[in-house]
């Protein structure tokens, strides 16, 4: 054997076992600093939750909150503030944190069933979403379902599978199975970044809950004419903001502007 | 001609400055009948005629003659000829009378009547005082203008309605060209609501013994927010009143006369700015007697209503309850009634509804409060009385206004007993019925909460996580393909490898000249030199004699000082080779620089 490419090897090993050793103190030492971060908004949840447990929901509310501010984003703590705010009547502010959670966890049941329970007191009844045809159901099953988190990962899953078969087809260019395999992940891949698409661009369009008792949309911002009365809880689409203002749009055509303070974004 | 022009000219700019006027006094009362009456001195001596005024306006049309009152010891006669004033909208007729008395009084001249179209109009009363001869006639020291603030009652109870009203008072006509400067602090310490305004008109009214035109300018309710003397600081106004001009003698034509004589020749608009005076509020703090436990501070007179908008409901079925609170009073800032215990309901706030008005100094009207009910159980059978406290301020006590309780008939509820869950198959199927609907509790699981918090995909990582296997790809591609030429063109593959397999080689040269093996040394030289242009000219050298390697070199180098170099090397390579000798580091050293120099340039 070689005495160099020995020596090289030595080394190499050397260094391998190194940078080993130095990456494990180091992730042993962002762990320590994480679970000291993470200790007090799981402590704080501990509290909100027992608060809750003892019908101090405002209390609750105001815990949950101070975790939202401290950048915790989390669906099981925007559905237990929507719990919060609808046991205070607040059923907009309620709607607006289950939407929040939805958003999070779109599988979730008990965020599924108490959204759709707080809506049943909803006044605007009539504003909800018109019934979609079978593929724009599908479609949107597929876009509401999952998370963008998910979707992309689908999505890199997909490539990844495509990447492989193509390299086995480059090794064996005759091979009929490897084609079919790659035009289907090809169509599969289409699909899923078209999904991902949508929920990206449904997540960048901003929603909006109003959280007064009523609120009078009107055709422009400060003079406009008083056009009709959206109720608390009613989900709007926010097209644009001009200062206080802000024009919203309803699943079924609608658009006016409203005053800021009458609603929460989601 | 040159007149006739300057008439003409100035026809014109009687009617742009009548109709700029018109604008500019939009709010300005239309033309409708007024009877103004004023004396030329309200205070004369026995014997002594002062002349009256009766100012006529209508619309359009004839001017009636006003009807005098008769008035004891008092004379009153035409005075004879009359002033008209008209403009496109309405019409003005002077009346003037001599009034002269012989006994000393004083006389109040009413009711001054004008009759139109059926209708009966009354002037303002005026007041002659009449002087004994040689008693002097105090000089009137009253102001030429001023504005004047006035509040209905001085002293009121916190959230008890009081009304200011500003009014002008000149003794010129006003023109309608007014500026109330009304600062936003003026009504301080109060919540106030604007009187909605009519269009301005002037009326006369005598101030001691001075005739004034009178232009109701504004009037806002107050209501105290808290206790103690509040003074409503004094505002501003400017206005533009008609003063009389000093007359010029010049021609006159019948049009002139007609239409713009008054607007453009006997007064002229002048403009004043006048302060009003402060009031000053005694506001009296609700009183504690009697005051119930759950007041929230409505004050006023209410009446409160309740009603259910069904009394027959399933379990879980929402009903309205309607609270309306009708009367006068801070309807707009008025607590919600207190309910009664709804721990059988869940209860949802819905909005309130005002239908409110300003009414007689004060808010008048109704405020509806809805409440959205579900009954949870059965039990939730009975709504108990709505109540609103309040503090009635005409008879100056706390009130409490109870609704009835409202009676309900809850029922189970059908909807969710139809409801059911079948759980396992076959025989051991069984129905589990759905008895009521509520809200799912919240999430408590701590590590689903640690599991969910940060957990991110971001843009870049998606792109990169692409880009890597798309790179991966690549490099297969790349690799399989020059596999592939390998194969087949294993001249190219030789000399491909060439120089990697020569620097290899040239590296244990290096280690076998320091540690000084002269034998291998000279035959790693020749392997190497011999193995790098076999591999490029794809030709193993190894078997050949000295004269073919000649020429092959000189057919594929074309370099005879090159050629020379690698002829020395292997020379001296076969030289140690056959003749060993004493190791030699310096030419050992030489010959190793001369290969790496023809392996670079070779």
């Amino acid at each position: 054997m070689n005495p160099l490419s020995r020596d090289n090897r030595r080394r190499w090993k050397n260094t391998v076992r190194l940078a080993g050793l130095t990456g494990l103190l180091l992730s042993g030492v962002v762990q320590v600093c994480a679970a000291e971060e993470e200790s007090l908004p799981v402590e704080r949840f501990r509290q909100a939750n027992a608060l809750y447990e003892q019908k101090e929901y405002a209390e609750a509310e105001a815990l949950y909150r101070s975790i939202l501010a401290a950048g915790v984003e989390n669906s099981s703590l925007h559905y237990n503030l929507g719990n919060c705010c609808f046991k205070q009547g607040k059923l907009g502010r309620a709607i607006a944190s289950y939407l929040r959670a939805q958003r999070m966890a779109p599988r979730d049941a008990d965020i599924e069933q108490n959204l759709k329970y707080a809506r049943s007191f909803q006044i605007d009844q009539e504003f909800s979403n018109p019934k979609p045809s079978f593929t724009a159901a599908l479609f949107q099953g597929l876009r509401d379902r999952f998370t963008l988190r998910e979707q992309l990962a689908a999505l890199l899953l997909v490539f990844w599978a495509g990447c492989i078969a193509w390299a086995g087809y480059l090794r064996k260019p005759g091979a009929g199975f490897l084609r079919t395999v790659i035009w289907v992940l090809l169509i599969l891949y289409v699909l899923t970044g078209g999904v991902a698409l949508s929920k990206y661009l449904d997540l960048k369009r901003p929603v909006a809950v109003i959280v007064s008792p009523s609120a009078t949309v009107t055709s422009g911002p400060d003079t406009g004419t008083a056009l009709f009365t959206l109720h608390e809880g009613t989900t709007t689409r926010v097209r644009r903001r001009h200062g206080e203002w802000v024009q919203v749009s309803l699943p079924n055509g609608p658009t006016g502007w409203v005053k800021r303070s009458h609603l929460e974004f989601v | 001609m040159n007149s006739a022009r300057i008439a003409g000219r100035k026809r014109r700019l009687g009617i742009a400055a009548c109709l700029a006027l018109s604008l500019v006094t939009g709010g300005w009362a239309a033309a409708q009948v007024k009877v103004m009456a004023s004396l030329e001195q309200p205070t004369v001596h026995v014997s002594q005629a002062t002349i009256l005024s009766v100012e006529v306006t209508v619309p359009g049309g004839v001017v009636p003659t006003p009807r005098l009152p008769n008035v004891d010891h008092l004379a009153i006669s035409p005075r004879g000829g009359y002033h008209v004033k008209q403009s496109p909208f309405e019409v003005t007729r002077t009346f003037s009378y001599y009034v002269i008395s012989d006994r000393p009084g004083v006389y109040s001249i009413a009711p001054i009547t004008v009759e139109q179209e059926g209708e009966t109009y009354s002037a303002n009363p005026v007041t002659l005082t009449v002087l004994e001869r040689g008693r002097p006639i105090e000089a009137q020291e009253a102001p030429d203008y001023f504005l004047k603030a006035s509040v209905d009652r001085e002293t009121v109870y916190v959230n008890e309605p009081v009304v200011l009203t500003y009014q002008q008072y000149s003794r010129y006509e006003p023109t309608g060209r007014l500026n109330l400067v009304l600062d936003p602090n003026v009504f301080k310490g109060f919540w106030h609501e604007d009187v909605p305004q009519q269009q301005l008109s002037y009326r006369r009214e005598q101030v001691g013994s001075v005739q004034y035109y009178v232009v109701d300018l504004k009037q806002v309710i107050l209501f105290p927010i808290a206790s103690g003397d509040i003074t409503i600081e004094p505002v501003r106004l400017r206005s533009v009143l008609k003063k009389p001009a000093e007359r010029q003698p010049r021609r006159r034509s019948l049009f002139d006369d007609f239409f713009f004589d008054d607007f453009l020749e006997r007064t002229q608009g002048t403009e004043v700015e006048m302060l009003a005076n402060p009031v000053t509020l005694h506001v009296l703090p609700l009183p504690s007697e009697g005051r119930p436990e759950n007041f929230s501070g409505a004050v006023g007179q209410y009446h409160l209503t309740a009603s259910v908008n069904k009394r027959e409901v399933e379990v879980g079925e929402p009903i309205t309850l309607t609270v309306t609170v009708q009367g006068r009073g801070n309807l707009k800032n008025l607590p919600e009634p207190a309910l009664p215990d709804l721990e059988a309901f869940d209860r949802y706030p819905s909005p309130k509804k005002e239908s409110i008005s300003v009414k007689d100094g004060t808010l008048d009207g109704k405020v509806t409060f809805e409440y959205l009910l579900v009954p949870r159980t059965t039990d939730a059978n009975q709504i108990g009385p709505v109540q609103l406290n309040y503090f009635n301020t005409a008879l100056e006590r706390y009130m409490t206004e109870k609704s009835d309780a409202v009676a309900l008939n809850v029922l189970p509820s059908a909807r969710k007993e139809e409801e059911t869950i079948v759980l396992g198959a076959g025989p051991r199927q069984r129905q589990i019925r759905i008895l009521g609907e509520d809200l799912r509790y919240i999430h408590t699981d701590l590590d689903a909460f640690r599991a969910d918090s940060g957990r991110r995909l971001g843009l870049p990582l998606v792109v990169s996580l692409h880009v890597l296997p798309a790179g991966l790809l690549l490099g297969w591609f790349v690799y399989l393909r020059r596999q592939r030429r390998k194969e087949a063109d294993p001249a190219w593959a030789g000399r491909l490898r060439a120089p990697r397999q020569a620097r290899r080689n040239l590296r244990q040269c290096e280690r076998l000249l320091q540690s000084n093996e002269v034998q291998l040394f000279y035959s790693a030289v020749e392997r190497t030199l011999l193995q790098y242009f076999s591999q490029r000219f794809s030709v193993p050298l190894a078997g050949m004699t000295q004269e073919d390697r000649r020429r092959l070199f000189l057919e594929r180098l074309q370099d005879e000082t090159l050629i020379g170099q690698i002829e020395s090397i292997l020379t001296a390579c076969d030289e140690a080779r056959f003749a060993p000798g004493a190791a030699e580091p310096g030419r050992m050293r030489e010959i190793l620089e001369q290969l790496r120099q023809i392996l670079r340039h070779g």
